[in-house]
């Protein structure tokens, strides 16, 4: 095994660290989604960094990849906006690159790689979470075009997005052979666009319901296949539990080095307090949580640029990134104590951001189960 | 054990529950419940890793209807290879 990177992964490591860097003086940030940014992400290039360059990408491995969201995660301190920026990427584009045909790449992939249009998936409704097979929305076939009706909750990017992926049934009596999933734009005939739901945090990253009221598809617009819905739920899962997690490794290596710089400033009884083991000891935790992390996070690279199946190796990283991601957040503030609960610091922020991690994209409990049943016992 | 006896041995012991059940060449996995969406992804994983194949381009949900279509699946992969 090769743990180092190479010379082109470094490069773009740092290239993006320091477009990052430049963003963040250029523009405010208040919360609000900036269009603007998109294209500038999209002029950079990392919105095609794995797509072939036959669609205008960058055609890199999904490795680098991986290493180019941790930098993200790492230097872009809006994490709302980095959570769009991988719900777009990870759970609609790279799902139409990978399992669409010709027709439906040539047709949105450009211009998903221009920053054109942006990207969502909406899978979740009122009362199908992480149970896909309780989904109410309906696709009735008449003619050359699906008829979707039902709406779609808690849906990442929604307010802001042009295109989505939508699951609904096609078939109730076939199972899991039932679901299809459909691309369907926003200017599509009986799309609504619900009111943003207001969260606790990732506010760049805005969320609403979507309403379809007889909403028409083109058949040419299913993707991947009728009945190919329940495959394409755990496909995008895997996708999902891993890339959009790097994000969150390079999130947390920022905190732990915040906390370093702040540890040797803070004097309190005549010495810094990183001179103290209780504060010490919480940042060597975050240090043994961020290696272990990129452990699994870049196997888990080598693995789908070889065409590897990583359901499970997804759903371990996926878990242990989020829970330590929020722990870290946690003893990040502790460790800043009344600077840490203050707005000024943004430590407060980062928690908040953090805990949405812990649910999204399955629950932590949710997990747990895929694990165990992966096991053969 | 030929190709279709260890895939009938995995389907059996792993995700039906084991001792006691009983599939035959063109028992319908998906229209009887026999087999769900996470056990698709298992058997896949399994499939892959057993018989050193990708399966991406076959992901049909047909292809994991029953026992003889899951192996007609594995003998197109093997000769292809």
């Amino acid at each position: 095994m090769d743990f180092d990177l190479t010379k082109n992964q470094k490069l773009y490591r740092d290239g993006i660290i320091q477009f990052c860097k430049s963003l963040l003086q250029k523009y405010d940030f208040n919360g609000d989604f900036n269009r603007k940014i998109w294209r500038e992400f999209a002029d950079f290039g990392l919105l095609g960094l794995s797509i072939d360059s036959k669609y205008g990408g960058l055609g890199e491995d999904y490795l680098t990849s991986i290493i180019a969201m941790e930098a993200l995660g790492y230097a872009f301190k809006d994490n709302g906006f980095v959570f769009a920026i991988s719900n777009h990427l990870w759970v609609c584009q790279n799902l139409i690159y990978k399992y669409g045909n010709e027709n439906l790449k040539d047709k949105y992939i450009k211009d998903m790689i221009s920053g054109e249009l942006i990207g969502a998936y909406a899978l979740t409704e009122c009362n199908a979470g992480s149970d896909s097979f309780s989904i109410k929305t309906t696709a009735r076939k008449d003619n050359n075009t699906y008829i979707l009706n039902g709406s779609k909750m808690f849906i990442s990017n929604g307010p802001i997005a042009d295109v989505f992926i939508i699951i609904a049934v096609t078939d109730a009596k076939s199972k899991i052979g039932g679901l299809t999933a459909f691309v369907v734009e926003k200017s599509f005939k009986g799309l609504k666009i619900g009111n943003e739901i207001l969260k606790m945090g990732l506010h760049s990253c805005p969320m609403c319901e979507i309403i379809l009221d007889n909403c028409e598809v083109p058949c040419e617009n299913v993707l991947g296949g009728v009945g190919f819905g329940s495959n394409l739920i755990n496909l995008a899962l895997e996708w999902e539990r891993s890339f959009e997690f790097a994000s969150h490794i390079g999130v947390m290596e920022r905190l732990m080095e915040e906390c370093i710089v702040y540890s040797n400033q803070r004097v309190q009884f005549g010495k810094k307090i990183k001179e103290f083991q209780s504060v010490s000891n919480k940042i060597a935790d975050m240090k043994v949580s961020i290696e272990l992390s990129k452990l699994l996070l870049y196997k888990i690279g080598w693995m789908k640029d070889r065409n590897k199946r990583a359901f499970l190796e997804s759903s371990i990283l996926k878990l242990f990134v989020s829970e330590n991601y929020v722990k870290t957040a946690l003893d990040a503030l502790q460790i800043h104590g009344a600077y840490g609960y203050s707005k000024e610091f943004k430590l407060e922020e980062e928690l908040r951001d953090s805990i949405a991690s812990t649910i999204y994209s399955g629950t932590s409990e949710i997990q747990r189960n895929i694990i165990f049943s992966m096991l053969e016992t | 054990m030929d190709y279709k006896e260890i895939i009938k041995d995995y389907l059996i012991k792993n995700i039906m529950g084991g001792d006691g059940i009983d599939i035959n060449d063109d028992t319908e996995l998906i229209l009887n419940n026999l087999i769900d969406s996470l056990s698709v992804v298992r058997l896949l994983v399994f499939l892959e890793d057993t018989f050193d194949i990708s399966l991406d381009d076959q992901l049909d949900l047909a292809n994991f209807s029953s026992l003889n279509n899951i192996y007609a699946m594995i003998q197109r992969k093997k000769e292809a290879v």
